[in-house]
């Protein structure tokens, strides 16, 4: 396993300079630079400006400054922020635990609902549980989650006044974890309602194939119950699919928690990537990137190995091929 | 002696859209203490539908069943989940045609057995653990402490077959169903498999329903003997007199149809014509279209007729004469 762990490593190291290269690429090539920004507000003069634009370094070629920051990057420096004059892996870390709040309290709430709705929705066809999920999963995938979560504020904290609006805590830092909570719901419900109808989709799907194995029919003439008949023998071997709606749904996640957070105002990543953007930000830009990216990479070995759990007959060997 | 597991008018449909097709239509038979119960027939005939519904194991959303299943005094088809989960596996256990898919992918054999021992006896973990071993001994696997913590995936089919059975007999049933257990397997193994169970048998006193399409397995394990046609009994009879006095149509045409040792054939005896569908079943006499020695009165729907000392459904026997 150690050796699998290690050659998966391996091999997301060009995965993650690639993804790093092309949004480098892309953030410089967009109209704009901070220097721009810089003289367009305040008037400043052209030798004031190139001044700026060296210290910067926007003076080298484009494939030169990339490499100076990969190898800074691998140093454990990713840059100052030009919009925060602050060191990008300081900001990076202070509003990373948000974002961890929030999306992974979202890939709960929708895991939570969804793999029950979707067992449920497949042992009982037609049933009113299969049209409330029915139900759901039309509505998280058809509705765009900016749009659902606007409504929810003007219902939810507007006309009823039951849950905040924006902000992640009351005050201005954490009192309790009650209060975290409350601010959690809206913004965390939000993100899971569009991730919600593929759990649904996935989980339905792979307990009606399970229930029609072999394996279930002998379960049941052990005479062990219903009960332990779903649980050990129908949850567990209808996983799979489900571990793989994870992984291919984490870019989403993040993706959704970026309009997500900047309608909430929350303190997170996304919102940081939105102010980032807007300033031309290109260390913040690429750095926010790159920490994205080695989330989703090493999400996605942890959850091969999850496979290898759930299911015995696949191991680290077949996996290679 | 004596009935052990009486079944009643059994009649199981399938729902497709609004209709029901019957796969069994009223079928009657017993079980005698102690005794091997062959059914056969060709695939689609309802063997194995009529034995899955004595457990009750077909999915109840889209069956419709009818009919008494009497065990000890309770009908098996009103019983309560609860019930019935009480009796499967402890009373009545079952062992399934394919060895390759019916063991959980995702447990250890072990883990497996112990389940079934669980259920229904309240004994301490090293006791449990102990009699899943021996009961693996017992049919024949001889590392049976790897086996314990190995998964389904590691074992052929034969080894696998031997696991259900293990699985099966390990809370000493009263009856075991088998349902096509050798079909999967090659010739050798299955000859195994077969003498394995008859060991077993004798040892536990277990009865046993089995299910096959293979005359010579029948040979091999039956007492009595039904041959079921396109969801109905034709004939009913112990196995020496279905063997040396054949009766009805279709089951001289099944024993006709296997090969001989011994004998120059060139081409082995086929039934012409395919059966009838469930959606699309003749009036009258099912075997008819297919039958050699057919007449008008095939027309009107043949009663199971006593003959000798069996049943067949078939008016040639319908005034009781011996042919």
């Amino acid at each position: 396993m150690a050796k699998y762990i290690l050659k998966r490593l391996l091999i997301s190291i060009p995965v993650f300079i690639g993804i790093t290269f092309l949004v480098f690429l892309l953030a410089n090539l967009a109209p704009g630079s901070p220097v721009d920004l810089l003289s367009a507000a305040n008037g400043m003069t052209q030798e004031q400006l190139d001044a700026y634009r060296t210290y910067l370094g926007l003076d080298k070629p484009l494939v030169y400054r990339y490499g100076i920051w990969i190898l800074d990057f691998f140093r454990g420096d990713m840059g100052t922020s030009t919009a925060f004059n602050q060191s990008v892996s300081a900001l990076i870390l202070g509003r990373l635990p948000a974002t961890l709040i929030l999306t992974l309290s979202a890939q709960l709430i929708a895991m939570v609902i969804g793999i029950p709705l979707g067992m449920v929705s497949a042992s009982k066809p037609h049933s009113v549980w299969d049209s409330i999920s029915s139900f759901i999963s039309f509505i998280g995938s058809s509705i765009p989650n900016f749009f659902i979560a606007l409504v929810a504020i003007y219902v939810f904290a507007v006309n009823l006044g039951l849950l905040p609006a924006f902000g992640m805590y009351s005050g201005t830092t954490f009192t309790s974890l009650g209060d975290l909570l409350w601010h959690l719901i809206l913004p965390s419900s939000m993100i899971a309602l569009s991730l919600i109808g593929n759990f649904i989709k996935q989980t339905k799907g792979a307990v009606l194939e399970v229930l029609n194995e072999d394996y279930i029919k002998t379960a049941k003439a052990k005479g062990i119950g219903k009960f332990r008949v779903t649980i050990k023998h129908v949850l567990r071997n209808s996983m799979t699919p489900v571990v793989a709606e994870i992984s291919t749904g984490i870019p989403f996640l993040i993706a959704g928690a970026v309009t997500i957070e900047k309608i909430f105002s929350w303190p997170g990543l996304g919102s940081l990537m939105i102010t980032g953007i807007n300033n031309r930000d290109y260390n913040l830009i690429t750095g926010i990137t790159a920490v994205i990216a080695i989330i989703v990479l090493v999400c996605n070995i942890l959850l091969d190995i999850l496979y290898t759990w759930l299911d015995p007959r696949i191991d680290f060997k077949t996996m290679d091929k | 002696m004596g009935k052990q597991l009486e079944v009643k008018s059994l009649t199981v449909g399938f729902r497709s859209g609004r209709e029901v097709h019957n796969a069994v239509s009223n079928v009657t038979y017993y079980l005698n203490r102690g005794e091997t119960l062959c059914i056969v027939g060709e695939s689609g005939c309802g063997k194995s539908v009529s034995v899955s519904s004595i457990l009750r194991l077909l999915p109840e959303s889209s069956t419709v069943i009818s009919g008494e299943i009497l065990f000890g005094g309770i009908d098996l088809l009103q019983a309560e989940e609860k019930t019935l989960d009480q009796i499967r596996g402890d009373k009545i256990s079952m062992i399934f045609q394919e060895p390759m898919t019916s063991l959980n992918p995702s447990m250890t054999i072990g883990r497996q057995l112990i389940e079934s021992v669980n259920a229904h006896e309240r004994v301490p973990k090293e006791k449990a653990l102990d009699l899943c071993k021996r009961m693996l001994t017992e049919v024949g696997i001889h590392d049976a402490e790897r086996c314990m913590n190995a998964y389904p995936h590691e074992f052929s089919g034969g080894m696998r077959q031997r696991v259900m059975i293990a699985m099966a007999m390990i809370c000493k049933p009263e009856i075991l169903i088998a349902d096509e257990p050798t079909t999967a397997l090659d010739v050798t193994v299955q000859a195994q498999i077969l003498s394995l169970m008859r060991k077993l048998k004798n040892e536990y006193g277990t009865s046993i329903i089995f299910i096959t399409h293979d005359m010579g397995v029948v040979a091999e394990m039956a007492d009595d003997v039904i041959v079921m046609y396109a969801g109905e009994i034709v004939e009913k009879s112990s196995v020496t007199e279905l063997f040396t006095n054949p009766k009805h149509p279709y089951t001289k045409g099944l024993l006709a149809s296997l090969p001989h040792i011994g004998e120059k054939q060139n081409r082995l005896y086929s039934i012409e014509g395919t059966v009838p569908s469930l959606a699309n079943m003749p009036a009258g006499c099912r075997f008819k279209q297919r039958c050699k020695e057919k007449c008008d009165a095939c027309n009107v729907h043949p009663d199971l007729y006593k003959s000798g000392e069996g049943y067949v459904r078939c008016v040639l026997y319908s005034r009781g004469d011996d042919l």
